[in-house]
C-alpha cells in the first residue's frame, strides 16, 4: 500500500519533467517559436497554474480550444519559428493571437457555463421529483393516517392533536 | 317453635273468585295478588291462584324466594301425578309478583281447611292418642309412603303445615316444595344434624328425615305445646346431641305408652333406626319394632370446646364444628386424644383420630388454614358418622350445596363454601364415612364442583356453581335489574330493558353474574369467550366479547331487534374503530355503525367490527403504506442530501461536454488544416 501511495508522485514527477524538457528543446532550437507559442496559451498556461482542481480540467480545456484555433495557422509558425522578426510580426499582428485568445475565452466561458446550466437542469429535476414524493406521502398519510400514527418508530401527532 | 302471631284473615280456604290478573301460569293459572294467604303457605308468602280452564280460585300460589329456588325435580316429579293427602304441586312458573316485581309462584292445590297449628288454628290443645293414630300418623304416614315410592322426601312436616277442613278429618300434608328442602323448618321438627346445617343446605334427606319430623309433630299435638321452646337453634341441637333427640323433647313429658313407643322410634338418631312409613301407617306394629341403639357413651369428664361442652363423641364433633380452630389447636396438640383415651375410654376412634392429625402434619406445612379445616371435617365425620359436611363452621350436606350457596350468594358463608369447595371437603368427608355414602361418587361430584368453580375469567367462580346447581334460580346480577330472569331466553330481554335507562350504561352490558349465569344455563359450551372476556385488556375488546355473547343469544332467541344494547355496545364499541388504518374506510365503517345500532342490529354490528379478513387486508395494506411513505421519505433525504454530488457531477459532465466539443473543433481544424 506504502509502495503505492509512493509510485503515484513519481509518475507526475516524470510528466514533469518531460514536460520540462520539451519546453527546454523547444526554447533551445526555436526561441522565436517558444515565445510565440507562450504567448497565445498564456490563457491556457495560467489556468493550468491557477484552476488546478479536477485535474486541471479547465487549463486542458483552454488549451484544446487555443490549439484548435492555432491549428491553422502551423505553416505560418513553423516557418517563423526561428526568425525573430517574422514572429514579432506575427505577434504584433494581433490576428492570430485574438483568434487563440478568443477560442479560449470561448472555451473558459462553455466551461464555467455548461456547468451551471447542467445542474440546473437537475436541480429542476430533482425539485419536480421531490414534490412529486411529498405529495405522495401526503396522502398515503391522510389516507392511512400515518401522521396520527407515526412513521419510524417516532409518535408524530397531527396538527389538530 | 313459637307460634305465629294471631291473623285477622279468614280460617277457611279462599271462595272462588274473579280470574286473578297476572301472567298465566303454565298457561292455565292466574294468581290474584289481591287475594293474599297469610300463614297458609307455611312460611311462604302465597296467594289464590284461580284455573282458568276451570275458573274456580281453588288453588294457592306460593310465592318464591330469590335466594331460595324451588326444588324443581321434586315439583316436577309430582306436578305429572298428584298424590292423595299431600299439597302437590300442579304447575310453577314466573307471573307479576308483588308491588310489580315479577316472581316465581309455586302451584298447589288449595288446603282443604286450616292448619292443625297456626294463627287459623283453633287454641292449641292436646290431641287425644285415638285422634292423634287416625288424623295425624296414619294418613301422613301413607302420604310419606307415596312420597318415598316417587323417590321424594317432604322435609316440611310440622302441625303449621298439616292442614284438614275440619275435626275427624284427615290431615294433609302442606307444599314443601316452593323453597330448598327443609329450609322453612324450625330446628326442633329437623334432626340435629340437620338443624345445624345452613337453612338451604340441608338437603333432600330422606324419607327418615320426614319420619323423624312426624314424630316431633305426633308430640307437639299430643302435648299441646313445642318442647324447648324460647331456646336458640344451637341450643336445641346441642342439648338433642348431647342426650338424645327423645329425651331432650319429651324427657319430662308424660305421654301415653302407645304415643311413647313410636316417637321414641321416630326421633331416633339414626335414620336408618326410624320406623320406615309403611310400618308406621300400621301404628301397633311400629310400637312393636324397637331396635337396639344404645344411647353414646358419655365421658367421665367433659372437655370444653370454645363454647361447647364435649360429653360423648357427638358433642365432640358438634364442638369441633362450631368452633373449628380451637377445635384444630386440640386436637394437634393432643388434648383430644387424650381425652379420648383417659375421659371417654375409646381407644379406637382416638387411633383413628390420631392418624387423621399425623395425615395432616404430614401433608401440609404447619400453619394451613385449609389443612385445618379439612383436617376438621375429617375429624367430625369419623367422631359422627351422621354429621353434615362442616368447613370452618358451616354445615351441609352435599346435595344442599346448592340451595346454601343460594341463600348465602353475596355473602360472607358464599367465601367459605366457595373454599369448601375448592377443597373438595365433600370428598374428604365421604370418605371417613364409607359406610354411609357413595364416597367415590361424592368425590367425583366434589371435583366436578371445584372444576366447575375454578373456571378461568368470567363465569367460573361460586356463581357458575350456583347457578349450575339451581335450575331455577334467577340472575342476581344488577344488570337485570328486578327482572325475574331464571332461563336463558329471558336473559336478553331484561338485559334490553335495564339498557333503555342511559344512566346505568356503564361497562358493559355482562358481570360475573350474568356470565355464570349463561355458562350454567346454555346448553353449548361459552366459557371459553367468557374467558376471552376476562382477559380483555380494553374496554372495546370487552365489549366485542359481549357483542358476540350478545348476538349468539338474539339468534338463538331470534329476537329482531335491540337497540338499547347496540347503543349501550355502540358507545363503548366506537374506539374499535381506531383499529382501522383506512380512513376513508373508517369513515364509511363509522357511518355503517351508526345505521346498525339504530336499528338495533346486533349481528351487523358483529359483522362490521369482527371482520377479521377485511381487518388484516386493512393491516397489511396500511403496512405496506408505511413502508412505501419511509421510501419516500429515503428518497427525498437521499434527493436533498445530494445537492452537492449533484453538482460536483454537473460540473465534471459540464467539462466533459466542453471538453469533447473542443476536441471536436480541434480534429477538424487539424483535418482542415492537413487539407488545405
Amino acid at each position: 500500500m506504502a509502495g503505492k501511495v509512493a509510485a503515484a508522485p513519481a509518475k507526475a514527477r516524470s510528466w514533469i519533467w518531460a514536460q520540462g524538457l520539451a519546453c527546454g528543446l523547444l526554447v533551445a532550437t526555436a526561441p522565436p517559436l517558444a515565445v510565440t507559442l507562450a504567448v497565445l496559451f498564456a490563457p491556457a498556461a495560467a489556468a493550468l497554474v491557477v484552476a488546478m482542481e479536477n485535474g486541471r480540467r479547465i487549463g486542458r480545456v483552454l488549451l484544446v480550444y487555443g490549439l484548435a484555433a492555432a491549428l491553422p495557422w502551423l505553416d505560418v509558425l513553423w516557418n517563423s519559428a526561428r526568425d525573430w522578426a517574422a514572429c514579432l510580426d506575427l505577434l504584433g499582428g494581433m490576428r492570430l493571437v485574438g483568434l487563440c485568445w478568443g477560442a479560449q475565452a470561448a472555451g473558459w466561458l462553455l466551461a464555467e457555463g455548461i456547468p451551471l446550466v447542467s445542474r440546473l437542469v437537475l436541480e429542476t429535476r430533482v425539485r419536480a421529483r421531490v414534490a412529486r414524493l411529498r405529495d405522495a406521502r401526503g396522502r398515503l398519510e391522510e389516507e392511512w393516517g400515518l401522521l396520527e400514527e407515526g412513521r419510524g418508530g417516532a409518535r408524530r401527532l397531527a396538527p389538530d392533536a | 317453635m313459637a307460634p305465629p302471631p294471631p291473623d285477622p284473615l279468614p280460617t277457611q280456604p279462599p271462595a272462588p273468585a274473579a280470574p286473578a290478573s297476572g301472567r298465566l301460569i303454565a298457561g292455565q293459572f292466574t294468581v290474584d295478588l289481591a287475594r293474599p294467604m297469610p300463614g297458609w303457605g307455611a312460611g311462604q308468602d302465597c296467594f289464590v291462584a284461580t284455573d282458568t280452564k276451570s275458573g274456580r280460585a281453588d288453588h294457592m300460589a306460593l310465592l318464591v324466594r330469590r335466594d331460595a329456588p324451588p326444588r324443581v325435580q321434586a315439583v316436577n316429579s309430582l306436578a305429572t301425578m298428584p298424590i292423595e293427602g299431600i299439597l302437590t304441586p300442579v304447575a310453577h312458573g314466573p307471573a307479576m309478583g308483588p308491588r310489580g316485581v315479577p316472581a316465581w309462584f309455586v302451584v298447589t292445590q288449595a288446603p282443604p281447611g286450616p292448619a292443625l297449628w297456626g294463627p287459623h288454628a283453633p287454641a292449641p290443645v292436646a290431641w287425644h292418642e285415638q285422634d292423634l293414630l287416625r288424623d295425624v300418623l296414619r294418613p301422613i304416614a301413607q302420604a310419606l309412603e307415596r312420597l318415598q315410592a316417587r323417590h321424594v322426601t317432604h322435609r316440611g312436616i310440622r302441625p303449621a303445615n298439616l292442614f284438614r277442613a275440619r275435626p275427624g278429618d284427615p290431615a294433609t300434608l302442606g307444599c314443601a316444595w316452593a323453597a330448598p328442602a327443609a329450609s322453612l323448618q324450625p330446628a326442633i321438627f329437623e334432626p340435629p344434624y340437620a338443624a345445624m346445617c345452613l337453612a338451604g343446605g340441608r338437603g333432600e334427606g330422606t324419607i327418615g328425615d320426614d319420619v323423624y319430623a312426624l314424630g316431633v309433630t305426633l308430640l307437639v299435638l299430643a302435648t299441646g305445646r313445642v318442647p324447648m321452646a324460647g331456646m336458640d337453634d344451637a341450643a336445641i341441637v346441642r342439648r338433642k346431641l348431647e342426650v338424645g333427640s327423645f329425651a331432650a323433647l319429651a324427657g319430662e313429658v308424660r305421654l301415653s305408652p302407645t304415643i311413647g313407643d313410636l316417637i321414641r322410634g321416630m326421633l331416633a338418631e339414626d335414620p336408618d333406626h326410624r320406623p320406615p312409613p309403611v310400618l308406621l301407617a300400621d301404628p301397633a306394629a311400629a310400637r312393636a319394632r324397637r331396635v337396639a341403639a344404645r344411647p353414646p357413651p358419655r365421658a367421665q369428664r367433659s372437655l370444653e370446646v370454645g363454647p361447647v361442652t364435649a360429653v360423648n363423641l357427638r358433642t365432640l364433633a358438634l364442638a369441633i364444628a362450631t368452633a373449628p380452630e380451637e377445635g384444630v389447636r386440640q386436637m394437634r396438640s393432643g388434648a383430644v386424644d387424650r381425652w379420648l383415651r383417659r375421659a371417654l375410654g375409646d381407644s379406637t376412634t382416638a387411633v383413628q383420630l390420631e392418624e387423621v392429625v399425623r395425615r395432616r402434619e404430614a401433608e401440609q406445612p404447619a400453619e394451613d388454614l385449609v389443612a385445618d379445616s379439612t383436617m376438621a371435617t375429617r375429624a367430625i365425620a369419623l367422631l359422627d358418622p351422621l354429621a353434615p359436611v362442616v368447613w370452618r363452621g358451616v354445615a351441609l350436606f352435599p346435595d344442599g350445596l346448592g340451595g346454601a350457596l343460594a341463600g348465602a350468594a353475596g355473602q360472607e358463608g358464599e367465601r367459605l363454601l366457595g373454599e369448601m369447595v375448592a377443597a373438595e371437603a365433600v370428598g374428604s368427608w365421604a370418605a371417613m364415612r364409607p359406610e354411609r355414602c357413595d364416597p367415590v361418587l361424592l368425590r367425583v361430584e366434589a371435583h366436578q364442583n371445584k372444576q366447575l368453580q375454578h373456571a378461568r375469567g368470567l363465569g367460573g367462580g361460586t356463581a357458575r356453581l350456583r347457578y349450575g346447581l339451581n335450575p331455577l334460580l334467577p340472575c342476581r346480577s344488577p344488570l337485570v335489574g328486578e327482572a325475574l330472569v331464571a332461563r336463558l331466553p329471558e336473559l336478553v330481554p331484561a338485559l334490553e330493558a335495564m339498557a333503555a335507562d342511559e344512566r346505568r350504561r356503564e361497562g358493559v352490558p355482562m358481570d360475573a353474574e350474568v356470565a355464570a349465569f349463561i355458562v350454567a344455563r346454555s346448553d353449548v359450551p361459552v366459557a371459553g369467550e367468557l374467558a376471552r372476556l376476562g382477559e380483555a385488556r380494553t374496554p372495546e375488546a370487552a365489549a366485542l366479547v359481549v357483542l358476540r355473547l350478545l348476538v349468539w343469544l338474539q339468534m338463538r332467541q331470534r329476537i329482531a331487534a335491540l337497540p338499547n344494547l347496540a347503543a349501550w355496545l355502540g358507545s363503548r364499541l366506537e374506539k374499535l374503530l381506531d383499529g382501522w388504518h383506512n380512513r376513508p374506510l373508517r369513515a364509511r365503517i363509522a357511518e355503517a355503525l351508526a345505521v346498525h345500532v339504530k336499528a338495533g342490529a346486533l349481528p351487523r354490528l358483529l359483522d362490521l367490527l369482527d371482520d377479521r379478513v377485511a381487518k388484516d387486508r386493512d393491516a397489511g395494506e396500511a403496512a405496506e403504506a408505511a413502508r412505501l411513505v419511509a421510501r419516500i421519505e429515503a428518497e427525498i433525504g437521499e434527493l436533498e442530501a445530494g445537492a452537492a454530488g449533484r453538482a460536483a457531477s454537473a460540473r465534471e459532465v459540464g467539462h466533459e461536454v466542453v471538453l469533447g466539443v473542443g476536441m471536436t473543433a480541434l480534429t477538424l481544424s487539424l483535418i482542415a488544416t492537413l487539407v488545405m
